[in-house]
């Protein structure tokens, strides 16, 4: 269900009309966990895609929205954790489904094929944060606020068309339940221009 | 000119847009338990006001009950079958006696009392105390449970097979109710082989028995 639905929206994406002085991108991201991340998930996520839209104002400066989703999971192998007098024994998996959401603004160094850029996010995650142990799983999920720094270079490889590669800091507030859960986005991305 | 180049944007979307959706479709599946013991779970909870050093005496009945309600209204309760209920006394047994404790009879006032109970959905730390009626020293309806000092936590509502071990005093039963000073549960999925379920039921007991506060 899932699967449809995202193929439906990228369908939807690739079919629409880009409008004059815009940018629309597709990113493969993968996910480097940094603080409390990286105290539920020793490992990189490898799993993530990003969706981004530039409208520029001006020839250099652009505003837009990105949204995303990157998944991180973990296999602790077999824990004890005691609390007080409670001890408990099982298999450990950690699951984090994050999906942020920006309102961005960007400013292009230049308009060269080779086009770097920075970038400033201001937005939310919404992250579903799952952890197991054996048959036993307590989930939080929570809105946070987020702000996302980023540095990325576009590459016009032909008419109309560009390659993006960026790197994006997601940090992430302290939100209800939830702990920070920041981590650091590689992008690779195809960049469609007019 | 403007057609081929147009044809060529379409080959390029189509082309991005299969590369992807390959990458967001194909392989997108997360670490996961594979197999039925990555689902199991020892749980153990006690009493601090216990003194679990002192070397004691114990009783253990000769089966295990099966327990499929919260009330129990028959005369006699249902027994789990002898090769994972073998599996459940023995290991019960030898974890005891490998602390320095002492089997005896129940009708010898044994310093604690443990009784094995499996429950295959749903699970409950209150059940009828008459379950225990035809084996329990001193037992008179209406008894209860409670859980000095403690509050067992985790195991709770439905699940697929819990073996439960309850630690009792049966010398402190204040208005009725019989202190339970440890318990231990197993949860797991019932998959398997008999010889498979019956190991990782002696598997997760001891697992069970290393926990706090016997590995003191």
């Amino acid at each position: 269900m899932k699967k449809s639905f995202i193929v439906m929206i990228l369908a939807c994406l690739f079919s629409a009309n880009v409008d004059a002085q815009s940018k629309f991108a597709i990113n493969y991201s993968f996910g480097i966990p940094t603080s409390e991340t990286s105290d539920l998930f020793g490992e990189t996520s490898w799993r993530g895609v990003n969706l981004d839209f530039s409208y520029f104002l001006e020839e250099n400066i652009a505003i837009g929205f990105s949204g995303g989703w990157q998944v991180f999971d973990d296999g602790l192998g077999y824990v004890t954790e005691t609390d007080g007098t409670e001890t408990i024994s099982g298999q450990r998996y950690n699951y984090l489904n994050s999906v942020p959401l920006f309102f961005t603004g960007s400013y292009y160094l230049n308009t060269d094929a080779f086009s770097p850029y920075l970038s400033l996010g201001i937005g939310g995650v919404y992250n579903q944060l799952e952890e197991d142990i054996g048959l036993f799983s307590f989930e939080e999920d929570q809105l946070q606020f987020a702000l996302r720094p980023e540095l990325g270079l576009d590459y016009e490889f032909y008419y109309g068309f560009e390659i993006r590669a960026a790197v994006r800091y997601h940090y992430v507030f302290e939100g209800g339940d939830l702990p920070n859960l920041s981590y650091l986005g590689i992008v690779l991305g195809l960049v469609w221009s007019n | 000119m403007k057609n081929v180049k147009t044809k060529y944007k379409i080959g390029f979307r189509h082309t991005g847009m299969m590369i992807f959706l390959s990458l967001l479709l194909t392989g997108c599946y997360p670490d996961q338990p594979e197999r039925v013991e990555d689902y199991d779970v020892s749980y153990t909870n006690y009493s601090p006001e216990f003194d679990f050093s002192v070397d004691r005496s114990y009783s253990l009945p000769e089966r295990v009950i099966l327990i499929d309600d919260g009330d129990f209204s028959s005369d006699e309760p249902e027994y789990l079958d002898d090769i994972f209920a073998d599996a459940i006394l023995n290991n019960i047994r030898q974890n005891l006696n490998s602390l320095g404790w002492t089997e005896v009879e129940e009708e010898d006032l044994p310093d604690v009392v443990m009784l094995p109970s499996a429950f295959d959905q749903t699970f409950l730390y209150y059940y009828d105390f008459g379950y225990w009626g035809w084996y329990y020293p001193g037992y008179f309806p209406g008894w209860g449970w409670y859980y000095p000092g403690y509050s067992p936590g985790y195991v709770s509502g439905y699940r697929v097979g819990t073996v439960l071990v309850q630690m009792t005093l049966p010398i402190e039963n204040e208005d009725d109710e019989i202190p339970v000073v440890w318990l231990a549960t197993f949860d797991g999925l019932l998959e398997g082989s008999d010889r498979s379920i019956s190991e990782r039921i002696d598997r997760n007991l001891d697992q069970a028995f290393s926990h706090p506060p016997f590995n003191n």
